[in-house]
């Protein structure tokens, strides 16, 4: 019944990207353009006793030096603990602490070796449990006194920059009601986003103190806002452009270099400043997934029912937990999955380390909780003797079911996607391994995941009509290679009755387009989604009038079609929108009305927040997406090397609206899950990274990409455009457990922490074997 | 990367000349894929980098039953993968070369560049090692030839001199039933340095063995050859005493690859892999 919804439109940024003709930021060249290069620290923790520019600014070609000094003002999106330079103390390797501004990037890379910094060095803490230890060093002696968000609960005096708690039922009742109790611990350790573009910025001051700044960023009006508080700057004076994201998977999603190059900027009036990250900075220097460390108590009843749960988290937040600590509010409102659990006591910490900085990637917590939630329940399954597919099913939140926060959820979907699974990876059917010295097993793996953004965050589009007849879709939410320009298109196609390719998408322009709070969380589809369609119902009320008034019928009486408004009953009584795009001229040549400019603006409905107390609240989410994966590995006794087969996944998405595009992000997704699960981590010691760099982080290469069967199950979110749920991150967070899962049906040996890497697959044969 | 001055001169006297003058400030630049990379992190910093692909000598890739197979420095790993006279030949080298790196890089790495970087990992050395290749280098004072396992003296040491090139690879030709192959072990499929490589070749019964980045250098695998020499059937059970000696030959390290542990463990595997696979070439 749609005839642009639903429809496998070709992306409409896809010439420009495969003829490699897209401008990202570093590909911007400007006239009198400077090169920045930035010093970083070379300690974990140290205080910064003195630096020493004198040299580093005599050089002959630099034209700004700053420091710390010069960005005084702490800056941070959930809570204000960072700046954009370390001040008083470093907190972590390769952390920034001087930047230099230069005709040349060589110059700019000489005059920081240039400049001398004294430390003096600080005890470190490296990993969450230490880091919460009474005695343990403090990251942030005066985290008492940053402004947080009023969902945040910082421990001042402690590591804890957030604990979010959960209490739902009566925990202790609970179990004493369970038939069988287990527990288990689980760990992820940090990752990259590695994303194909680095990070780049350029600023530019003009004489009138007005900075605009081209960055590579998912969301241009929260990286406004953070500017703006940073620098002391009306939001007016403060211009953010995002040319285009060679992906960002999270990354890209707060305030990064902007912070560096502006001061320099407003040192050399008139002259762009550029900042492009090398690879290792990438992988230092900007955000990390943080490291999670899980523990699971569950109680059973006989007859599969889960009855109490207690959970903890504690996540490796690193030097900075401005994002972080939403990642740890996001694992405390899912602590238990996609599963109806009357009982649950859940505390989930964000914890200060001397490491990278964690910060959002895609599934915000959620992969990381899963690894956990779902092995787990594999492995209550298996004490139980239960087939871990039915188990899932006996749990599985259904109908009327209610959430760890106490929502009472309808329209859900997980069991379809369950059975689903079940079906494609022929569950219970053993194949045979490829050789001797293999040995196959299945896994399966289930999520939920919430856009976890705070309650009342807002979108708005705008949609020019032109007098040809087509139009310009205006809107901030940024195509990240997730495609949102073209399902943002089709849905202004669908309701404009305009073709996609007569329909101009122009996204990224503070300035220019609309707000649009942040392109994460897996919201924009369904966030940007209806304010484009209410931008187009707006356009389309001015048109209606104005074409009651050409034709000489009611508005009722009128629909648009195939780019005219026509009468429901006389269809050849009809005005193209091309003659209404201007206004309409009148008999007696005059006119009325003028251009018409639909503008459509959404705030997520009756999003509350929970109590603080016990986190439970009636609807702390925007919506759910369910899903489910599972796969078939293969393993090499021999060597542990793990091969995923084939990986079955559905999705409950509610309405696709490019099922090409859903399909093309589930299959994104699961290879990024089976980097995590099998390839990827980020080596520390100490604080210091080891493998920032391609040689030795290995992400998956395209002979590592299964065989995949993906199914969209579309059970209507009430509130989404067309019914639609977000999916991109959705997509990846079932894998690796899935795959840990599979391993164990494989061998009969459980492995609790990522990644499953050769040796460590061999490693735990050997001592099974012991 | 530092300022240096780029040079390509067309013939080798020229470039040995430039070479000399420059000593220990000049660098050649082949397919520079370790070159390049070793610039850009500031590991070397030569004043002059000399170019030798517009060197006619350098290009050469040839068969004659004499003298063997010669590969010019300047021949790439895919026009290696895809030489007739190599595949049918010498499929070993085809098989190493078609493990380096990605189609992409294969289109400017060399095997001389490999060799001449001498890293341990580097995966064309252990079947050239096999092989009993020989380097062939020219200088003003005329050519000669260097086997392999001289020529390499440690890690990015190589025994070549102020104003010496390599002209090419020379690899001597095989007489009778032989059979070779190299087991990269590798984190990844593709893409990826070899945590440990195993090359095995055999001519008319007698095995030759090299280990890769399980040592400073390429290892010959002296006493597993010994074992297999003796051995009737070869297969998954005979096979372990030689999987043995190849654990006491070899010095690994532990390092974000890989522990020393699992090197141990998986020369033993590629060992075994390595043989079984030159043996199914054997003919
Ligand atoms: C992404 C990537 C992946 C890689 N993967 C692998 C892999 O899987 N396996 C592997 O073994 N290697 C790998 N390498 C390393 C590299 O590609 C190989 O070692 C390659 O064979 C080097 O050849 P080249 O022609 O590029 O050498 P260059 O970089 O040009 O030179 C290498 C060294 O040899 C010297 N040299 C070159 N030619 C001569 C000559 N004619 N005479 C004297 N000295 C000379 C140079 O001065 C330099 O020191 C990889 C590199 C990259 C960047």
């Amino acid at each position: 019944m749609y005839k642009y919804v639903g429809k496998d439109v070709k992306r409409v940024d896809g010439l420009d990207k495969v003829t490699g003709y897209t401008k990202y930021v570093d590909d911007i060249k400007m006239p009198g353009m400077l090169y920045a290069k930035i010093k970083k620290s070379p300690y974990a923790h140290a205080k910064i006793r003195k630096i020493d520019t004198s040299k580093a600014e005599a050089l002959e070609g630099v034209k700004a030096v700053i420091t710390g000094a010069d960005v005084p003002n702490r800056v941070g999106l959930y809570l204000e603990d960072k700046t954009f330079l370390a001040t008083d103390k470093v907190r972590f390797i390769g952390e920034p602490v001087a930047a230099v501004a230069a005709v040349t990037p060589e110059i700019a890379e000489q005059a920081v070796e240039l400049i001398e910094v004294e430390y003096e060095e600080l005890p470190s803490v490296f990993t969450a449990m230490d880091a919460i230890k009474p005695d343990a060093p403090l990251v942030h002696e005066n985290l008492g006194e940053y402004y947080h968000g009023p969902i945040f609960f910082p421990k001042p005096g402690t590591n804890i920059s957030n604990h979010y708690k959960i209490r739902k039922g009566d925990v202790e009742k609970g179990f004493a009601e369970a038939d069988y109790i287990m527990e288990n611990e689980f760990y992820v350790p940090h990752i990259q986003h590695a994303p194909i573009e680095n990070h780049s910025v350029i600023a530019l001051t003009e004489p009138s103190g007005k900075v605009t700044v081209w960055s590579a960023c998912q969301s241009p009006y929260a990286v406004r806002k953070a500017l703006s508080v940073a620098f002391n700057l009306p939001l007016h004076k403060v211009r953010v452009i995002s040319p285009a994201v060679g992906g960002g998977f999270g990354g890209k999603a707060g305030t990064t270099l902007e912070g560096i190059t502006i001061p320099l900027s407003q040192k050399c009036v008139g002259k762009p400043v550029k900042l492009t990250f090398t690879r290792e900075e990438d992988m230092i220097c900007s955000f990390v997934r943080q490291g999670c460390l899980a523990r699971i108590k569950t109680g059973v009843k006989k007859d599969g029912r889960i009855v109490a749960e207690e959970n903890t988290f504690y996540w490796e937040g690193g030097a900075y937990t401005e994002y972080g600590v939403n990642i740890s509010r996001a694992g405390g409102y899912a602590s238990t999955g996609p599963y109806d659990i009357p009982n649950v006591k859940a505390d989930s910490y964000c914890v200060y380390t001397n490491q990278p900085v964690g910060g959002p990637y895609r599934g915000f917590g959620m992969s990381e909780i899963h690894f956990a939630i779902e092995q787990n329940l594999d492995m209550v399954a298996t004490q139980m003797g239960m087939d871990p597919v039915e188990f899932r099913k006996i749990n599985a939140i259904k109908e009327g079911g209610h959430t760890v926060t106490g929502q009472q959820l309808y329209n859900v979907g997980i069991t379809k996607c369950i059975e689903a699974v079940e079906k494609d990876i022929e569950w219970g059917k053993k194949s045979e391994p490829s050789g001797p010295n293999k040995v196959r097993g299945k896994g399966i793996a289930c999520m939920y995941k919430a856009p976890s953004m705070p309650n009342n965050v807002a979108s708005s589009a705008v949609i020019k009509i032109n007098e040809d007849g087509t139009a310009n879709l205006l809107v901030t939410a940024m195509d990240i290679g997730q495609g949102s320009n073209t399902v943002l298109a089709q849905i202004a196609a669908e309701e404009l009755t305009i073709p996609v390719e007569k329909i101009s998408v122009v996204t990224g322009d503070t300035d220019i387009t609309p707000y649009e709070w942040q392109t994460v969380a897996s919201r924009i589809t369904y966030c940007a989604g209806n304010a484009v369609k209410k931008a187009a119902q707006d356009a389309k009320e001015q048109m209606l009038k104005l074409a009651s008034i050409a034709l000489g019928l009611p508005a009722e009486y009128l629909e648009f079609k195939d780019e005219h408004v026509v009468s429901k009953i006389y269809p050849d009584r009809k005005i193209s929108i091309a003659s209404l795009a201007l206004g309409l001229e009148m008999p007696d040549g005059s006119g009325v009305h003028g251009p018409i400019i639909g503008r459509g603006s959404f705030i997520p409905p009756n999003v509350r927040n929970t109590d603080k107390e016990t986190g439970q609240g009636d609807k702390p989410v925007a919506f759910w997406t369910f899903g489910a994966q599972a796969v078939e590995i293969e393993i090499d006794t021999e060597t542990g090397q793990i091969e995923v087969i084939k990986v079955a996944a559905a999705y409950d998405v509610g309405k696709a609206i490019n099922p090409q595009l859903c399909k093309a992000q589930i299959e994104g997704g699961i290879v990024q899950g089976i980097g995590s699960a099998l390839l990827e981590q980020q080596i520390m010691d100490k604080g210091r990274v080891l493998n920032p760099n391609f040689v030795d982080y290995k992400i998956p290469a395209v002979s590592d990409a299964p065989e995949m069967i993906v199914r969209i199950v579309e059970v209507p979110e009430e509130t989404g455009p067309y019914g639609a749920r977000g999916v991109g991150e959705p997509a990846m967070v079932p894998t690796a457990p899935a795959i840990a899962n599979a391993v164990y049906d494989a061998l009969g040996i459980r492995i609790n922490s990522l990644p499953l890497s050769a040796e460590k697959v061999l490693k735990a044969i050997k001592d099974s074997q012991k | 990367m530092n300022k240096f001055q780029y040079v390509k001169p067309a013939t080798l006297n020229e470039a040995a000349d430039i070479l000399y003058q420059n000593g220990d400030e000049a660098s050649i630049l082949n397919g520079g894929t370790d070159l390049l990379v070793r610039m850009r992190d500031k590991m070397i910093k030569p004043k002059v980098v000399v170019d030798v692909k517009a060197i006619p000598e350098l290009k050469e890739l040839k068969y004659t039953e004499e003298e063997g197979l010669f590969i010019g420095a300047v021949v790439t790993m895919n026009e290696i993968v895809c030489s007739d006279i190599i595949l049918e030949k010498y499929k070993i080298l085809a098989e190493a070369a078609h493990e380096v790196g990605s189609y992409q890089l294969r289109n400017r790495a060399t095997m001389t560049g490999n060799v001449c970087n001498a890293s341990p990992s580097g995966d064309t050395i252990a079947p050239l090692y096999v092989l009993s290749a020989n380097i062939k280098i020219f200088s003003k004072e005329g050519i000669k030839l260097v086997p392999i396992d001289d020529f390499i003296l440690g890690v990015r040491k190589i025994a070549l001199k102020p104003g010496e090139i390599v002209v090419g690879i020379q690899i001597p030709p095989i007489k009778g039933k032989n059979g070779g192959s190299y087991y990269k072990h590798s984190r990844r499929k593709d893409v990826d340095l070899a945590t440990v490589g195993v090359a095995a070749f055999c001519n008319e019964g007698r095995w030759k063995i090299a280990y890769a980045a399980v040592a400073p250098t390429i290892l010959r695998g002296y006493k597993a050859e010994e074992i297999l020499n003796k051995l009737d059937v070869i297969d998954d059970t005979t096979l372990i005493p030689a999987m043995d000696a190849a654990v006491e030959e070899i010095s690994p390290i532990s390092d974000v690859r890989a522990s020393k542990e699992y090197r141990f463990d998986m020369i033993r595997i590629s060992l075994k892999r390595a043989v079984l696979a030159a043996l199914e070439q054997y003919a």
